[in-house]
Order: structure tokens, then C-alpha cells, then sequence
């Protein structure tokens, strides 16, 4: 077959066309985002007060470490955070559960959960910080929410029944999110910690601490299961630019003895 | 070169009779009943559509014209459709992203199966009337494919005696 001029011009307008049209479309997705779910935020507070007030604290099998000193540590660096975060409809609150799992999850409605092997390994509150801050991320992007309601469905996930609420609490400390909405949260916290004036290399140092103690005891080493793909995490948080006039801001607490409280 | 090409005069509504222009037509609609049939494997279409050529290749040039035509915009809506189906079974049965280029993909696949609907569906009535329709770029390829005047050997054949 003969090529000819207009036969030529006539592929690259249908090829621009493809082009313009998948383009367009990609950078202004008409078709709504998992997350567009309409949940309102007061309704996610009440469903993660259901889950502390009915799993956690009813669970005889979890203990909730309550100590005045720790507290105040995790408020203060919450604060901090809050720096950071500028406005928000959450309303952030910590729990600290007593096990010696290396893990952090979020609950739906701003709670954040903490196990106590996890602080454990922290050697600063810059570190622990950057942990909150990564569930904090998964919070404002609305992860868990998502991911509930593509699991269960709006209408079993609000039902407020005890089964529901113990698989749910279950399910936000043990699955993985998608290496998509990991890599968001991360991004989130980087940024975050930016604002709060928290160095966000402290990201890549807890995530080697990770790789590290996974040798020792692997079997409590829950986080790694939540939050695969480690090695490339660290990466991207190493490769983060912050800004040139960037100045971190220690987080002012005795840090081992806010751990000695722990025991 | 393109100078000494020849082509064949193109005919008139007139020139064109009813069966050639309800094969003509049956070209384009044919398309939607085999879309129906291979929705889930949008390949299907494009086999029907080339066997649908090859059948009706010979009958005139008219004819010709209109299948290829057709064979020619279904090829490429074809591959986009499958594309489109591999990536989803990918998303959905091995965990790929629903990223925004899929969700842009998605779109863009819509607006290519309208705009193939309806430009068929015009071209199928301009046939049933005994008229041409030129796609866009496939409109050409098929012209040309079909109306050019390809040179053919002249081979006689002539008797001999045997050699004596």
C-alpha cells in the first residue's frame, strides 16, 4: 500500500486524538475515586468510638496502658503534628495498647492505635512521630473508610453489631493496605512532618529499624505485614527534598523514661 | 509513481445495484450483532468482520469497498476493547492499580465505541443509498486499497506444436 500525505496526516490526528482524549481524562478522572465515598466524618468518629468502646475496651484480652506520662508524651507530640496537619475534621486521639507486636493501625474516625513493642523500638519521639503521621496520612485520605466499605458494605459496616465492629478492628490491624495508598500515606507524612518541623528522614530510620529487628523477633513483627514493600519505602523517604530553609525542631521529651513507663 | 497510478472510475448511486448496496450495508450492521456476541472477548467482531471481507470481496467493487472499510475501523475499536478487557481482568483477578489512566482508559474506550457507532450507522444508510462514506483515515486506505488499478501480467497462452 502507498503512503500518502493526508493518509499520514490522518493517523496522526486520530493517534493525537487518542492521545488528547486519555490524557484529559486521566488527569481529570470523571469516574469517582474509591475514596469519594459519602461518609460523613461524624459518622466515622461514631463507628471508631464503637470499636474502642466495644472491642478494645470490653476485650478482656487487651489491655489499654494508661499513664499519665505517656499521655502527655503522645499529646505533645500529637500537638506537634497538628502543626503540620493545618485543618482538619479529625479529631485525633491515641491508643496505646499493651503487646509486644510491632504495630500501628488507624481505626476509623481519627483513632490511632499504638502497640507497645513498637514504641518500644523507637529510640526518640521524632520517630514515633513519624509513625503517627504515616497513620495519620492513611486517615486524611480517607483509606480505611474506603477500604471498609468496599469490604463489607455501607449498610453491614454500620450496623453497629459487635461481630461487625470485632472483624473490623481486626481487619484495620491486620491487612494491608495497596502499595498505592501505603505510598500516599507516606508521601502525606513526609510532608507533614515537614510542616512540624520534624526531620522526614526519621521516616527512613524507623523503617530500617523495621528491616533490623525483623531478624530477631519476626513473629511480632505485624507492621511489616500491614506495610509491605519496606525496602522501596525507605527509598522514597530518603529521596525527599525538603525545603532548602527547612530547620527540624526536636520534640522536647525524656524519651526513656517515657518509656520506662511502658513496663 | 503516484502519477501513473490509474484508478477505476467510481460509480454512481444510479450504477449500483440494490443487492450490492444491501451488502454494502450489511458491512456495518453486521458489526453490531457480532459485538453483542463478543462482548467479552471483543475479538470475536473482528474475526466476523474479516470473514465478512472475505466473502463479499469478489461481489463488486462497491461492496468491497464498504466491508473493508468497515474490517479497517474495526481493527483498531477492536484492539482498544480487548486492551481494555485484559487490563481489567488484571485489576481485578491480580491486584493491578485502578490508576487514573485506566479510569481515563475507560473513558476514552466509551467515546471511541460511540463515535465507531455512530459513523457506522451513518455509513451503513449512505451504502443503503448507494452512496460512498469516507472514514477517516480508514475511508482512505480502503479507497485506495480497492479502486487503484493493480497492473497484471499479461500472460498468453498460446498453443504449440510439439517439438518436433
Amino acid at each position: 500500500m502507498i503512503m500518502r500525505k493526508s493518509i499520514i496526516v490522518d493517523l496522526l490526528i486520530l493517534l493525537g486524538a487518542v492521545a488528547v482524549i486519555w490524557g484529559i481524562f486521566t488527569i481529570f478522572p470523571i469516574i469517582p475515586n474509591d475514596t469519594d465515598f459519602d461518609v460523613s466524618i461524624d459518622k466515622e468518629e461514631k463507628l471508631g468510638k464503637l470499636i474502642v468502646d466495644e472491642i478494645i475496651l470490653d476485650n478482656q484480652g487487651i489491655n489499654i496502658v494508661k499513664d499519665s506520662t505517656l499521655d502527655a508524651a503522645l499529646n505533645l507530640i500529637l500537638l506537634r503534628l497538628y502543626d503540620g496537619i493545618g485543618s482538619t475534621d479529625y479529631d485525633y486521639k491515641i491508643i496505646v495498647i499493651d503487646s509486644p507486636m510491632i504495630n500501628a493501625a488507624a481505626l476509623p474516625g481519627g483513632y490511632i492505635i499504638l502497640y507497645t513493642g513498637l514504641i518500644e523500638i523507637t529510640d526518640s519521639p521524632e520517630e514515633l512521630a513519624a509513625i503517627i503521621a504515616h497513620e495519620i496520612g492513611h486517615v486524611e485520605k480517607k483509606h480505611i473508610i474506603s477500604r471498609l466499605i468496599k469490604e463489607l458494605g455501607l449498610s453491614i459496616l454500620f450496623s453497629g453489631d459487635a461481630a461487625v465492629l470485632g472483624e473490623v478492628f481486626k481487619y484495620t490491624t491486620s491487612t494491608a493496605f495497596s502499595r498505592q495508598q501505603e505510598s500516599e500515606a507516606d508521601i502525606y507524612s513526609l510532608q507533614l512532618m515537614e510542616k512540624a518541623k520534624i526531620h522526614p528522614i526519621v521516616l527512613a530510620t524507623i523503617f530500617r529499624k523495621f528491616n533490623k529487628v525483623q531478624t530477631n523477633y519476626s513473629e511480632n513483627l505485624e507492621i511489616l505485614s500491614t506495610h509491605p514493600h519496606n525496602n522501596s519505602r525507605i527509598k522514597a523517604a530518603l529521596g525527599f527534598e525538603v525545603k532548602k530553609n527547612f530547620k527540624s525542631k526536636k520534640i522536647d521529651l525524656p524519651w526513656d523514661e517515657v518509656k520506662a513507663k511502658l513496663k | 509513481m503516484i502519477e501513473t497510478e490509474q484508478f477505476h472510475s467510481i460509480p454512481q448511486p444510479e450504477d449500483i445495484s440494490i443487492r450490492e448496496r444491501e451488502d454494502a450495508m450489511g458491512a456495518y450492521l453486521m458489526m453490531f450483532a457480532a459485538i453483542a456476541a463478543g462482548l467479552p472477548l471483543p475479538i470475536i467482531n473482528l474475526i466476523a468482520s474479516i470473514i465478512y471481507y472475505f466473502i463479499n470481496r469478489g461481489k463488486s467493487l462497491f461492496v468491497k469497498f464498504h466491508s473493508l472499510q468497515s474490517l479497517l475501523s474495526q481493527i483498531p475499536t477492536s484492539l482498544i476493547n480487548a486492551s481494555g478487557v485484559f487490563w481489567a481482568i488484571r485489576i481485578i483477578f491480580y491486584g493491578a492499580e485502578f490508576s487514573n489512566l485506566f479510569k481515563g482508559y475507560l473513558v476514552f474506550i466509551g467515546a471511541v465505541n460511540i463515535v465507531y457507532v455512530i459513523f457506522s450507522l451513518i455509513a451503513a444508510v449512505k451504502a443503503r443509498k448507494g452512496n460512498f462514506y469516507y472514514f477517516i483515515l480508514f475511508g482512505k486506505i480502503a479507497y485506495l486499497q480497492t479502486y487503484i488499478v493493480k497492473e497484471v501480467e499479461q500472460k498468453i497462452d498460446v498453443n504449440l506444436p510439439p517439438k518436433l
